[in-house]
């Protein structure tokens, strides 16, 4: 255990000398903020409407009840407006009374009606009596998978430092080193693992609390995160030996995010008869079960057998590669 | 100048492929590939699904709606409890009570919390317009409403899913990887000496970044072809689609060099880098929601990118999108490269 704690110690020591843990810990915070205040904006999206400048004022004060009002110059700005990338609907007063509408032809049909719609509410008045009543607490639909996303690769980014942190070790031939002293391989695994995990699991919580997602079951979620470590001490242990230096440590954590992200990216599109094909990846366990606690769904009962899967895929993957994983590590022979 | 550009290239062409870029490249093209033909669907639609609650008398509007539901988003509930809950339980979802009232029924618009007020007043309006419509019960002071179509007349064509999300793909892989990959070139060098070394030798700084980004735009520019020609077949202009990634990828390959130059090592720019990436993945939000536009994201050089890609790849006669967007590109890629190199130069006289 000294053994284990010492080369945590040095760890800590060589990553806050250069503030690595700094940027580490930061930027995953600073991103779950600003995605924070980024989902509202999307959430809330109406249609965007243009109009000439000589619109009548009350009318385009009105108009911004119900939609994004740009004015304009004049009917040149308003169709270049109307024909840029976005869907936008231009308003043009007629010259005998009423308006014309001015789209470029391939708005969404829903945008062109609510104009309409709009128009004619704004002309008549409304004879309608409508109440309104909020059900639920107002955060925006999509906000528990975006949490999920965000479990999924926290967790997983640890994996990088910690391969990174081999690859390191193998450049300076540390790994040799550390064959004749008396730290073993397991641990060694330990060591290089703990401090992952550790950071890994609390960045993750702090990221979904930012996120405003605190009415989570925490217990299923640190189980979720403990059964992911040995997922994430693969991957890290894969990052640093196939790589012989820093570059080809690059290529690696390339490819190896992308099968730790395909599974839960995948999850939205493919259809349920089809996600068969995912069940050997531990990320798509931490996926679904990540988005099945922060949409209060997974029972424990329902969550066991993901954890299952999850640990069970993980440890199955350690020992189809643990012999090639000695040999290219090529330490510790005690 | 030509000639030490071309040694360069051929000098970083040969460090990418000894450290597998060129294997991960086609492993990660051919992954999008089997996801891009084979697990995603033809189509997929995220909408809002309503619940309905009618109680008035003879429950038309709720028959009405139920007819007119074409896609299965609608259903009926007999309760305002059981709306409640159904909504509680899907949260892309509004509700619709309706009462009996003149000359329309009373309407209780149930929504999630987080709908600003300008989406309740668009659905009020819509739900207005219907009952107007059921009831037989004209706008009183309509107004004429003509529709000029600027491009051709009709829906445009539905894009199978897999055409649409293939500029999403192009664009946050190829386009933006190079961002880290070429800090990791940096890095190596400038700690093995090589760096310092160059800058005796009558090699230009400028010359030094360029090499590193084209030799990275060329693995973009193979991952485009190995992705681009199964999905979508002779139908994009191809010449667009190239430029647009050469220029895109040079883009974030220069930026990533200039970031990395206020970075002492890969392990430190990589979560920065990471993050950087994201934030300048933001306009995917405005490509998938053609009405979240805002005038910022706008501002993002990645927007005219991704918006030219989907234009080059499924042309639809607007040429002055890709114009647009490979101007941009053009602009700030020697932005960059003078600003990198200057920074870079800087830098390392200093050190």
């Amino acid at each position: 255990m000294k053994r284990i704690l010492a080369l945590i110690r040095r760890d800590l020591t060589a990553t806050g000398k250069d503030g690595l843990l700094l940027y580490v810990v930061l930027a995953p915070l600073l991103l779950a903020l600003g995605t924070r205040l980024f989902l509202p904006a999307v959430g809330e999206t109406s249609i965007n409407v243009v109009v000439p400048a000589d619109m009548p004022p009350a009318l385009t004060a009105e108009l911004k009840g119900y939609a994004e009002v740009q004015t304009v110059a004049d009917r040149a700005a308003l169709e270049r407006r109307v024909t840029a990338y976005d869907d936008a609907v231009g308003i043009m007063p007629a010259p005998g009374g009423g308006y014309t509408l001015v789209t470029e032809g391939n708005e969404a049909p829903d945008a062109v009606r609510l104009a309409q719609i709009v128009l004619q509410r704004l002309a008549s008045g409304t004879a309608l009596t409508v109440l309104t009543e909020a059900v639920t607490d107002g955060q925006v639909p999509f906000r528990e998978i975006i949490g999920a996303f965000y479990g999924v690769s926290i967790l997983f980014m640890s994996a990088i430092v910690m391969g990174l942190h081999i690859i390191e070790d193998k450049e300076s031939r540390m790994l040799l080193a550390l064959g004749a002293s008396p730290l073993g391989r397991r641990e060694y695994v330990a060591a290089r693992s703990i401090m992952a995990a550790c950071v890994a699991i609390a960045l993750t919580f702090a990221c979904l609390w930012i996120l405003g997602l605190t009415a989570f079951d925490h217990l299923q979620m640190l189980s979720v995160a403990l059964t992911t470590c040995i997922a994430v001490a693969l991957a890290g242990f894969l990052i640093g030996a196939v790589s012989a230096n820093q570059i080809a440590g690059l290529a690696s954590i390339k490819f190896g995010f992308l099968l730790i992200l395909a599974p839960a990216i995948a999850t939205l599109f493919i259809p349920d008869q089809l996600r068969f094909v995912l069940y050997w990846l531990p990320p798509y366990w931490t996926f679904v079960s990540t988005r099945a606690i922060l949409e209060r769904t997974a029972s424990w009962s329902e969550l066991a057998p993901m954890l299952a899967w999850n640990a069970g895929t993980a440890i199955l993957l350690v020992a189809l590669t643990y012999r090639w994983l000695k040999v290219r590590l090529d330490f510790a022979r005690n | 100048m030509l000639r030490r550009l071309w040694l360069s290239m051929r000098r970083d062409n040969l460090i990418n492929f000894r450290n597998h870029y060129y294997t991960v490249v086609l492993a990660v093209a051919a992954l999008y590939l089997v996801a891009l033909m084979w697990l995603i669907p033809e189509n997929a639609t995220v909408q809002h699904a309503t619940y309905v609650v009618d109680q008035t008398a003879g429950a038309r509007v709720a028959a009405d709606l139920q007819t007119r539901d074409t896609q299965g988003r609608v259903t009926v509930l007999s309760t305002p409890d059981e709306l409640r809950t159904a909504m509680s339980e899907n949260r892309n979802s509004v509700g619709l009570l309706f009462a009996d009232g003149r000359p329309l029924p009373a309407v209780t618009l149930f929504f999630q919390g987080h709908e600003n007020q300008r989406l309740q007043n668009l659905l009020a309006a819509s739900t207005e317009d219907l009952l107007r419509e059921i009831y037989g019960q004209p706008w009183p002071h309509s107004v004429p409403i003509a529709h000029e179509v600027l491009r051709g007349a009709g829906a445009p064509p539905a894009v199978p899913l897999r055409q649409m999300l293939l500029p999403i793909f192009l664009f946050s892989d190829p386009a933006l990887v190079g961002l880290i990959f070429i800090a990791a070139l940096l890095f190596m060098e400038k700690q093995e000496g090589t760096l310092r070394a160059y800058l005796v030798s009558p090699g230009r700084v400028w010359e030094y970044l360029l090499s590193k980004a084209l030799t990275l735009t060329f693995l973009a520019l193979i991952f485009t072809l190995i992705l681009v020609q199964p999905v979508m077949g002779a139908g994009p202009d191809y010449l667009a689609v190239l430029a647009l990634m050469a220029l895109g990828s040079i883009f974030s390959a220069l930026l990533g060099a200039w970031a990395a130059i206020y970075f002492d090592n890969l392990a430190q720019f990589l979560f920065p880098a990471v993050a950087l990436m994201a934030v300048l993945t933001l306009p995917t939000a405005s490509y998938l929601a053609p009405s979240f536009s805002p005038v910022w994201i706008r501002l993002f050089p990645t927007y005219p990118l991704v918006f030219g890609l989907r234009e080059a790849l499924s042309p639809t006669g607007r040429p002055q999108i890709i114009y647009t967007a490979l101007a941009t590109l053009l602009v700030l890629d020697g932005l960059l490269l003078a600003a990198a190199s200057l920074s870079f130069r800087r830098q390392i006289a200093s050190s």
